[in-house]
C-alpha cells in the first residue's frame, strides 16, 4: 500500500524528469550521483550518525542506524524517501524541497540500476550471511547482510504479480542458502526464490503459516495461519524441487507452531487452539499426539536446540515457556516450564545451544533463557511488538523483528504515510544491547536464515 | 414436519420385488425419521448435518413479518431455515444448505445496504475483499444479482477485511447512513461510513477513522494474533448502539457500553464481559446477534460458537445459543437452537442389527468427544420403528474408546452368529473387538493380537466384503491419504486371516479421507465399490467383473449433495426395497438422502 501510493504520486511527478534524463548518457556514480548526494542530500542525512558521504563504499556502508541505499530499490531507499516522503511535521521536510526533481531522478535511476560504483560493482553481491525479513504489511521481503547489518535487497511482491495484501508471513531458507521459501497468508501461496531473489516456483496453499525445511531431504513443511475462520487441520508437505504438495492430518485445529528435529525424521506441530502437539514420523505419515496440561496456552512457535536434545515453545496466553527432552525425537517429553512473561513469540537458539532468545510480543522486550539452568538470563527492553527472531552464524548478533503496529517505537523520521514502520532490532548477544534498529516496511513478521 | 412411513403400512411406498433401477436417485431429507434423544426429546431437525462453528443471522427474508434463520458453517455457503411458525412462536424449517447457491466466502451479513427496503447480502470474496449481492427482488421475494466488483472506499480502493474478522453494519450515529465497523487483528476498529454509490451503483464507503473510539481489544491476556466478530445492539435501551465483541482469545462476549447519544456515540469505555453478573463462557470466538425472536418486544441474544483458544473441540456440539434477557438476568433458553443428530465433528455412521431384532440400528462415532478429549465416542441409536413409523431412540454410547476418529465395521468374523467389530482409529490401526456376548446383547472385547495396521498413514476406515466369492469376508481399509488398502482373507469364516495384497488398491486415490463401502448398486449381482472422501462427493466404481473376479471401473459420483468428509452408509430405512443413503460429515451430524426409486 505504501509503495503503491509512493509510485502513484512521486513516480508520476518524476516521470518527466526521469524520461528526460534517460535520454542522456548512463549514470556514472562519481560524476553524476556523488555530487548530488554530497550537496543536495547531505542536509537531509544529518540524523544518520556515522554516515560518511565521501565515497561509494562509505555511502553503501550506511550509518550507525543502517543503510541509506538499497540497491535496485529506489522506492525503499532512505535516500530517496527523505527527498519526497517526509511529513511536513518533520523538521527536515523543508530541506527536502531543495532536492530538485531532476537530481532526484538521477539518483533514483542510479539506484534502479543497482547503485553501482564507477566500475559497475553492485554492493553486497557476494554477501552470504543473509537474513530474510517478511514485511507483512508491505508485501515485500527485505534481505539483510548479517555482517554489515544493513538491508541490501528488497523484493517487491506486487511487481511479481501478487497483491498489495499478499502478506508474507514466514520464511525458511535452504541449508546451503541456495533458495528460500515464503508463505503468503493473504494470497494463499508458498513461494520459492533462488539466492538471487528471483521467483522460481510457487504453489497455491490454503492459509499457509509457519515454514520449516527438512535438513536431510527435499521436503518443506507448512503450518496454518489465523487467516480463516476455520483453517484446515492439516499441515502441508511440499517437495521443494518440484514444489508439489500433499497434506497430512494433524487432528487438532489451527496447527501453527512448527519445527523439525535435526535428523529430519520427526516434525513437531503445535496448536493455537488446544494444548496439543503432534509428533509426526513423516516417512510413515503417522502423527502421535501429546497434551500439555493446564489452562489454554496457545503454542506459537517451536525451536529445537542445535544438538537436537531439547525443544522449546512459548504459550501466548499463559507466558509459560516449555522445555521438552527430545533426545528421543519420536517422543518429546515435557520436562519443565518457566514463566517468561507476556506472549513469548518465535524462539531461536544460539549456535552453541547455550541460550534461547525470543521476543515477548506484548511485553515489548526480548528475553534470553539459559538452557542449562532453565532460567531467564536477561532481557532486552525497548522493542515494539517483537515477532520473529534469528541469530547470525557466529552467534554474535540476534535479530528480532518488531511489528510496531501501534507505533510505540518512533524511529528517526516522521513520514507522510501514517502507517507506523516496522523495525528489525540488531542486538549484541553478549552485551544484550541493541546495536541498531533497522527501519523496514510496516509490520515485519517472520525472519529466516540458513 | 414430514415423517416417512414404513413401506408395509404406506400406500405411497410399496416394497418392490423388482431390482432397483440404476442409477439411483436421491432426495435430501432433514426430517423423515422420528429421532428421540437420551432425554426422551424428539429432535426437531434430525438430519441437519451438525454444526461446528455456526454463524447465525435472523432476518425476515420473505416479508412475512417473522424472522428467518441463516447459518454459515462452511466457507462459501449459508444454510437457510425458513420461519414457518408465527411471529410470536417461531418454527424453523430447513430449506437449503446452500442458499440460492450464493458464494459468500468466509462470512456474510444481510443488510439493506442500498436502503431500498429489502435485504442485500454482503460477503467475502477471495481473499479478504468484500462482495456485494444486491437484492433486486422485493422484501417478500429476494433475488440477488450476480456480484460485481469488490466494494470500494471513497477513493476507489477495494475494502479489505481480514477474512477471519466478521464486520458489522449499523447506523451508528443516527444520520441515516450505514456505518461499517471492522475489527482488526490489532484489536482496533476501522470505521467507514456509507457515502452513496459509484457510477455502477456499488455503494462506497468513506474511511472515518482507523482507530474508532480508540478501542483496542487485546483480550484478557493482551494478545495479538486474533480473530473477531462484531455486533451492535442497544442493550440498555438508552437509544444508542452498544458494541458486542466476540474474539478468538475471549471465552465470552465483550460489551462496550455506548454512554453517548444516538447522534454522538461514545464508546470510549472499558469492555466488560457480558453479562456482567454471570458472563458467558464458551470455547471462544462467539458470533453475536440480537433479535426479537419471539415477537415479545424484547431482543433475545443469539450467538454461534466458532471456537477460539479455549478447546474448540468442546464446542463441536451445543454451539448455537439462544438467551433471553429478563429484568434480572440473561436466561439460557437453549444452547442448541436447532436440535439434530450431532456427535461433534467428523461423524461416521454405520448400520447394523445391534440388538438382534431384525432391523438396522445406527452407530455413529466421532473424531473426538466434546466432553472427554482423551477419546472419541461411538453413539448408538436403536431402531425402534413399530411397523408404521420409522423411529430411532438414542441409547447409551458404547463403552469403547481410548482412540480418536473411531470407524466401526461390523461383521460376524468368527462365524458364531453374532456381530464382531473391527474398529478403525486415527493412528492405532484397526482394532479387533470380538463379540463375547450374543447377537441380542453384544459384548465387545478387544483382541489386540488381531490389530490390522496400515503400512503408512492414519485414519483407518475398514469395511468387509466377500470380494472373491469364496464365502469369507475380505477387508478393505481406507485412509487419510486417500489410498485404499486391500486385505484378502486367506483364512476361513471361523478364523479369518487378512493378508495385505495392496496398500494402493487399483491405484485409487480419492484425494483425502478414503471411506470404502460395497453395495450392488446397479443390481447386477456383484458388489460395486463406493468411496467417501473429503470433498467432491462420493465416488462410484461399478464392478464390471464378476462376483469372483471384480473389475472396478470409475463411474462418476453418486447424485447427492454430500457434506465435507462424506462417510456414506446404506440402509433400506423405509423397507421399500431400495437402499437409502445416509452420510456422516465434518459437521458431526447425519445427512439423509432417501432413495426415490420406490
Amino acid at each position: 500500500m505504501v509503495k503503491t501510493r509512493f509510485c502513484s504520486l512521486v513516480c508520476l511527478l518524476l516521470l518527466g524528469a526521469h524520461l528526460a534524463y534517460a535520454q542522456t548518457d548512463k549514470v556514472v556514480f562519481s560524476e553524476d550521483v556523488l555530487p548530488i548526494i554530497q550537496q543536495d542530500f547531505a542536509p537531509l542525512l544529518e540524523r544518520e550518525t556515522g554516515l560518511s558521504l565521501d565515497s561509494w563504499d562509505s555511502i553503501m556502508a550506511g550509518s550507525q542506524h543502517g543503510e541509506i541505499v538499497i540497491p535496485y530499490d529506489p522506492d525503499g531507499s532512505l535516500l530517496t524517501r527523505l527527498a519526497r516522503m517526509l511529513s511536513s511535521d518533520d523538521s527536515l521536510s523543508e530541506m527536502a524541497l531543495r532536492v530538485s526533481d531532476e537530481d532526484l531522478a538521477i539518483v533514483r535511476s542510479w539506484i534502479s540500476e543497482g547503485a553501482p560504483n564507477d566500475n559497475g560493482q553492485i554492493a553486497f553481491s557476494d554477501a552470504s550471511d543473509l537474513l530474510y525479513v517478511c514485511i507483512q504489511g508491505g508485501a515485500t521481503i527485505n534481505v539483510i547482510d548479517m555482517n554489515a547489518n544493513v538491508i541490501i535487497r528488497s523484493i517487491d511482491l506486487q511487481s511479481l504479480g501478487f497483491t498489495a495484501d499478499a502478506r508474507p508471513h514466514h520464511v525458511a531458507v535452504e541449508p546451503d542458502g541456495s533458495a528460500f521459501y515464503v508463505s503468503l497468508i493473504g494470497d494463499d501461496r508458498v513461494l520459492k526464490f533462488n539466492q538471487d531473489n528471483q521467483l522460481i516456483g510457487q504453489i497455491p496453499f490454503e492459509r499457509p503459516g509457519m515454514l520449516v525445511v527438512s535438513p536431510t531431504d527435499s521436503l518443506l513443511f507448512v503450518g496454518r495461519s489465523m487467516k480463516a475462520i476455520n483453517p484446515p487441520q492439516r499441515i502441508g508437505i511440499i517437495e521443494r524441487n518440484g514444489m508439489d504438495s500433499e497434506e497430512l492430518d494433524v487432528f487438532f485445529p489451527r496447527p501453527h507452531a512448527l519445527a523439525i528435529d535435526p535428523t529430519g525424521a520427526y516434525v513437531y506441530v503445535g496448536s493455537l487452539a488446544e494444548n496439543r502437539i503432534a509428533v509426526i514420523d513423516h516417512a510413515a505419515a503417522s502423527p502421535e499426539l501429546q497434551t500439555i496440561e493446564g489452562d489454554p496456552h496457545t503454542l506459537v512457535q517451536f525451536a529445537v536446540s542445535p544438538d537436537g536434545q531439547t525443544m522449546v515453545v512459548g504459550g501466548q496466553l499463559t507466558g509459560q515457556f516449555f522445555f521438552f527432552d527430545t533426545s528421543d525425537p519420536s517422543n518429546p517429553t515435557l520436562e519443565e516450564s518457566i514463566q517468561v512473561g507476556m506472549a513469548p513469540w518465535h524462539p531461536v537458539f544460539t549456535p552453541d545451544g547455550e541460550y534461547v532468545w525470543f521476543g515477548n510480543k506484548m511485553g515489548n522486550r526480548a528475553t534470553v533463557v539459559n538452557l542449562d539452568e532453565r532460567t531467564i538470563a536477561g532481557t532486552v527492553e525497548g522493542l515494539s511488538e517483537p515477532h520473529g527472531a534469528a541469530i547470525s552464524p557466529d552467534g554474535q548478533t540476534v535479530y528480532i523483528s518488531n511489528n510496531n503496529l501501534n507505533g510505540a517505537y518512533a524511529g528517526r523520521y516522521t513520514w507522510q504515510d501514517s502507517t507506523p514502520p516496522g523495525f528489525v532490532a540488531v542486538i549484541d548477544s553478549e552485551t544484550r544491547e541493541i546495536k541498531r534498529m533497522l527501519e523496514v516496511g510496516p509490520n515485519p513478521t517472520g525472519l529466516g536464515t540458513r | 414436519m414430514l415423517l416417512l412411513l414404513l413401506a408395509g403400512c404406506s400406500a405411497s411406498r410399496i416394497a418392490s420385488d423388482s431390482p432397483p433401477a440404476y442409477p439411483p436417485s436421491y432426495s435430501q431429507e432433514i426430517y423423515g425419521v422420528e429421532v428421540i434423544n437420551r432425554d426422551g426429546i424428539q429432535l426437531d431437525h434430525p438430519f441437519h448435518g451438525g454444526f461446528n462453528l455456526p454463524r447465525p443471522q435472523l432476518v425476515d427474508i420473505d416479508g412475512d413479518q417473522d424472522l428467518d434463520l441463516f447459518l454459515q458453517e462452511l466457507t462459501g455457503q449459508i444454510k437457510f431455515f425458513e420461519n414457518t411458525g408465527m411471529p410470536t412462536a417461531p418454527s424453523f424449517t430447513w430449506r437449503s444448505d446452500h442458499y440460492l447457491d450464493l458464494d459468500v466466502g468466509e462470512w456474510y451479513r444481510f443488510v439493506d445496504l442500498d436502503q431500498d427496503g429489502d435485504y442485500d447480502l454482503i460477503g467475502e470474496t477471495i481473499f479478504s475483499y468484500v462482495r456485494f449481492f444486491r437484492n433486486e427482488g422485493t422484501p417478500a421475494s429476494a433475488s440477488f444479482a450476480a456480484p460485481l466488483d469488490s466494494l470500494r472506499d471513497a477513493n476507489g480502493v477495494p475494502l479489505f477485511i481480514d477474512r477471519q474478522n466478521i464486520p458489522t453494519f449499523v447506523d451508528l450515529d443516527c444520520d441515516g447512513h450505514l456505518d461499517l465497523l471492522i475489527g482488526r487483528v490489532s484489536g482496533t476498529v476501522l470505521h467507514y461510513e456509507s457515502v452513496g454509490s459509484d457510477a455502477s451503483g456499488l455503494p462506497r464507503f468513506q474511511l472515518v477513522t482507523d482507530r474508532f473510539e480508540d478501542i483496542e481489544i487485546l483480550g484478557m491476556f493482551a494478545t495479538l494474533h486474533g480473530a473477531n466478530a462484531l455486533a451492535f445492539h442497544d442493550i440498555d435501551r438508552d437509544g444508542d448502539q452498544d458494541l458486542f465483541w466476540g474474539d478468538f482469545f475471549e471465552a465470552g462476549i465483550l460489551l462496550i457500553e455506548n454512554t453517548g447519544t444516538c447522534q454522538e456515540p461514545n464508546l470510549r469505555n472499558e469492555p466488560v464481559a457480558y453479562p456482567p453478573d454471570d458472563p458467558i463462557k464458551t470455547s471462544g470466538y462467539n458470533s453475536v446477534q440480537f433479535a426479537d425472536v419471539d415477537g415479545d418486544g424484547v431482543f433475545e441474544l443469539l450467538f454461534g460458537v466458532l471456537g477460539g483458544a479455549f478447546n474448540p473441540s468442546s464446542s463441536a456440539v451445543n454451539n448455537l445459543y439462544l438467551m433471553d434477557p429478563t429484568d434480572e438476568r440473561l436466561m439460557l433458553t437453549t444452547p442448541t437452537l436447532l436440535s439434530g443428530i450431532d456427535v461433534g465433528a467428523d461423524s461416521y455412521p454405520v448400520f447394523a442389527d445391534l440388538d438382534g431384532d431384525g432391523d438396522q440400528d445406527l452407530l455413529i462415532s466421532n473424531k473426538i468427544s466434546p466432553y472427554d478429549h482423551t477419546t472419541a465416542t461411538i453413539h448408538y441409536y436403536e431402531n425402534t420403528s413399530d411397523g408404521s413409523q420409522i423411529r430411532w431412540a438414542q441409547r447409551d454410547p458404547f463403552n469403547i474408546g481410548g482412540n480418536y476418529n473411531l470407524a466401526p465395521a461390523l461383521a460376524d468374523l468368527d462365524a458364531d452368529g453374532d456381530l464382531d467389530m473391527l474398529l478403525g482409529t486415527w493412528n492405532s490401526g484397526s482394532l479387533y473387538y470380538r463379540n463375547d456376548g450374543t447377537a441380542e446383547t453384544p459384548h465387545f472385547v478387544l483382541d489386540e493380537s488381531k490389530t490390522v495396521t496400515l503400512t503408512r498413514g492414519s485414519n483407518s476406515t475398514p469395511t468387509f466384503v466377500d470380494i472373491d466369492g469364496d464365502g469369507d469376508l475380505d477387508l478393505f481399509i481406507g485412509e487419510s491419504s486417500g489410498d485404499l488398502n486391500f486385505y484378502l482373507n486367506n483364512g476361513t469364516p471361523e478364523q479369518p486371516q487378512f493378508d495385505l495384497i495392496s496398500d494402493k488398491f487399483e491405484g485409487i486415490d480419492v484425494g483425502r479421507r478414503n471411506v470404502p463401502r460395497f453395495l450392488d448398486i446397479d443390481g447386477d449381482g456383484d458388489q460395486d465399490l463406493i468411496l467417501g472422501r473429503e470433498a467432491g462427493g462420493v465416488l462410484l466404481y461399478l464392478n464390471e467383473g464378476t462376483t469372483k473376479l471384480p473389475l472396478f471401473v470409475e463411474s462418476g459420483t453418486l447424485p447427492a449433495p454430500f457434506p465435507i468428509l462424506a462417510v456414506p452408509a446404506f440402509v433400506d430405512i423405509d423397507l421399500d426395497g431400495d437402499m437409502d443413503l445416509f452420510s456422516g460429515g465434518l459437521g458431526g451430524g447425519l445427512s439423509f438422502f432417501i432413495n426415490t426409486q420406490y
